[in-house]
């Protein structure tokens, strides 16, 4: 690999002081662009609480983040959500009637579009699961309450325009009665 | 200083009276008060750590805009006293590249505090690689020592496996070519630093780096000839064995030609020899895989050119580590030669006896003949 320019700073005078000023400079305005860049895309989207659960019991918590699996409302539990590479979002935000895998023709009836992404990490595949990022002192009474089967974690997310699901808060709030707890696999 | 010492070396002749009391003098002279600095030490480091856990204490308290403002202040406040400082061409000491490092360190944990805060996710090369478009020209071209250099090729090194990690994950099954290139793209480091030092004014980082792009090779050959012997069942799949060791190998080959058409000194020269070594070293270690003398006698060849080549240049360090790379190697060869033997007594009081003939060798060799100047 060409391991950068030489001369920024090896030549003395007028040029050397150029080069050493924008050497300086190149990382604070990338980083600083990068920032209001993540910053200005984090704004947008659309808000909605998917139900979610651990992956084993024994491992959620991994150093600073909570591994979780999402669980959409609508999608049939046989259904494999790791292949999907788009889902189409139903509802008002952020209750979400129905997810369904897009099909291109009827992207209009769809208010959110997820998109999964190759970019992501294996523990996080975009429309499958994800990580949660929390300090440590939270990390613990979440991993416990993620344990508990008589509490339905629910992520909020944002779904940005162009489809990157990106979680926002987990909170819990106990099962009614009713649902049938479902028995750990 | 110790007064006992000076007593000592006066009673023994060494020194005379007025010298000792020579000494005495100037050591009372450039005394420090060691006590007070390192009671005030103390004191800084508890405010610091008490800093730390007030801030951890209260970090998710803390919203995350004000934290990266805070985190991108220190960078823009450093990067502002790095350039005061430098204004007038000043600025060579270690002092000035651990600056330097910690601009770097801040950059690449604002880039982590990023994703933190913004809870997105991406491979981790990407932030490597991003760090080092952003962070190059700033450490290659103000960097002098070896702190910066070894920063740099660390980050470089990560970057390239961090990407085959991601790759591998991504598209599971054979990657020879990829594995190759990814693994011993570091290597022209070496040849590309090597370059630039024939052109750069001042070549203290260049030839850091050329040495730590050849260090890499040399020592990924060692540690590939090594672990083909030991772990790897590569017989079967000798192809893709092959093609990768192919792959690091012309490129090993291809940075030590540059080392070579560009070296100046004597050490530049040898950096080139071994990069050849590194490159059939390499090469070899496929044929030898599964083969405890095979694998054994290649390493143990590969070894002593290096050590002759150390040997050549007077690199004092580089002769004694191969020195011992060499006897290990030996002994973990009598282990696995008699492997059955060692669960017996009269087993182990061989291996044992062998372990102690080859250090001993090996230590004589090393008082004997290992040079007394560092070169370069």
């Amino acid at each position: 690999m060409n391991p950068g320019p030489a001369t920024s700073a090896t030549s003395p005078g007028r040029a050397g002081g150029v080069g050493r000023i924008l050497a300086l400079l190149l990382p604070l305005l990338g980083l600083g662009w990068g920032w209001l860049s993540i910053h200005h895309h984090a704004q947008q989207g659309l808000d909605w609480d998917v139900p979610v659960e651990g992956f084993d019991p024994r491992d959620l918590l991994r150093g600073h983040y909570v591994l979780y699996r999402y669980r959409w409302p609508g999608l049939e539990p046989a259904v494999d959500p790791a292949p999907i590479e788009a889902l189409c979002i139903e509802g008002r935000p952020p209750n979400i009637d129905r997810a369904s895998p897009l099909e291109s023709e009827e992207a209009e009836r769809c208010t959110s579009i997820a998109r999964s992404s190759a970019r992501d990490r294996s523990e996080a595949h975009g429309l499958e699961s994800g990580l949660y990022y929390v300090d440590q002192t939270r990390a613990r009474s979440l991993e416990e309450a993620l344990r508990d089967p008589a509490m339905r974690a629910i992520l909020r997310i944002r779904v940005r325009d162009d489809g990157v699901v990106r979680p926002l808060d987990l909170r819990f709030e106990p099962r009614s009665p009713s649902a049938p707890i479902r028995p750990d696999q | 200083m110790s007064q006992r010492k000076l007593v000592a070396w006066e009673r023994a002749g060494l020194i005379d009276a007025a010298t000792a009391e020579r000494i005495r003098a100037w050591e009372a002279e450039h005394a420090r008060p060691l006590g007070l600095w390192a009671v005030i030490g103390l004191a800084a480091l508890t405010i610091g750590l008490g800093l730390v856990s007030l801030i951890a204490a209260n970090w998710q308290a803390i919203p995350g805009t004000v934290r990266l403002g805070v985190h991108f202040a220190a960078m823009l406040g450093l990067a502002i006293g790095i350039g005061v400082r430098r204004r007038d061409g000043a600025g060579v000491s270690i002092r000035d590249d651990a600056f330097l490092f910690i601009e770097g360190a801040l950059g690449l944990t604002f880039l982590g505090h990023l994703g933190q805060v913004y809870q997105t996710t991406s491979p981790l090369w990407e932030p490597l690689a991003l760090w080092l478009a952003l962070f190059s020209p700033l450490l290659l071209g103000l960097g002098r020592t070896w702190l910066v250099a070894s920063t740099w090729m660390v980050v470089f090194v990560a970057t390239c496996w961090g990407f085959l990690a991601h790759a591998i994950e991504v598209d599971p099954g054979d990657h020879p070519v990829l594995v190759g290139l990814a693994t011993g793209l570091p290597a022209l480091v070496a040849g590309s630093a090597a370059w630039v030092r024939t052109h750069a004014r001042t070549d203290s980082l260049w030839k850091r780096l050329e040495l730590a792009g050849g260090t890499y090779a040399v020592l990924g050959a060692g540690f590939s000839v090594l672990l083909s012997g030991v772990f790897y069942g590569a017989q079967d799949e000798l192809r893709e064995a092959l093609i990768t060791s192919g792959v690091q190998s012309l490129l090993a080959l291809a940075a030590a030609a540059v080392v070579r058409g560009t070296a100046r000194t004597e050490a530049s020269r040898a950096m080139a020899i071994a990069l050849v070594a590194a490159a059939i070293a390499n090469l070899l270690s496929p044929f030898v895989a599964k083969t405890d003398v095979g694998a054994a006698l290649v390493f143990l060849a590969y070894v002593a050119g290096l050590a002759a080549l150390a040997l050549r240049v007077r690199w004092r360090a580089a002769f004694q580590l191969t020195i011992f790379a060499a006897a290990l190697r030996i002994i973990f060869l009598s282990f696995e030669l008699a492997g059955d033997l060692l669960g017996s007594g009269v087993g182990l009081i061989l291996a044992g006896s062998i372990i102690l003939v080859i250090t001993g060798v090996a230590v004589r060799t090393v008082k004997r003949f290992a040079p007394t100047v560092e070169g370069r």
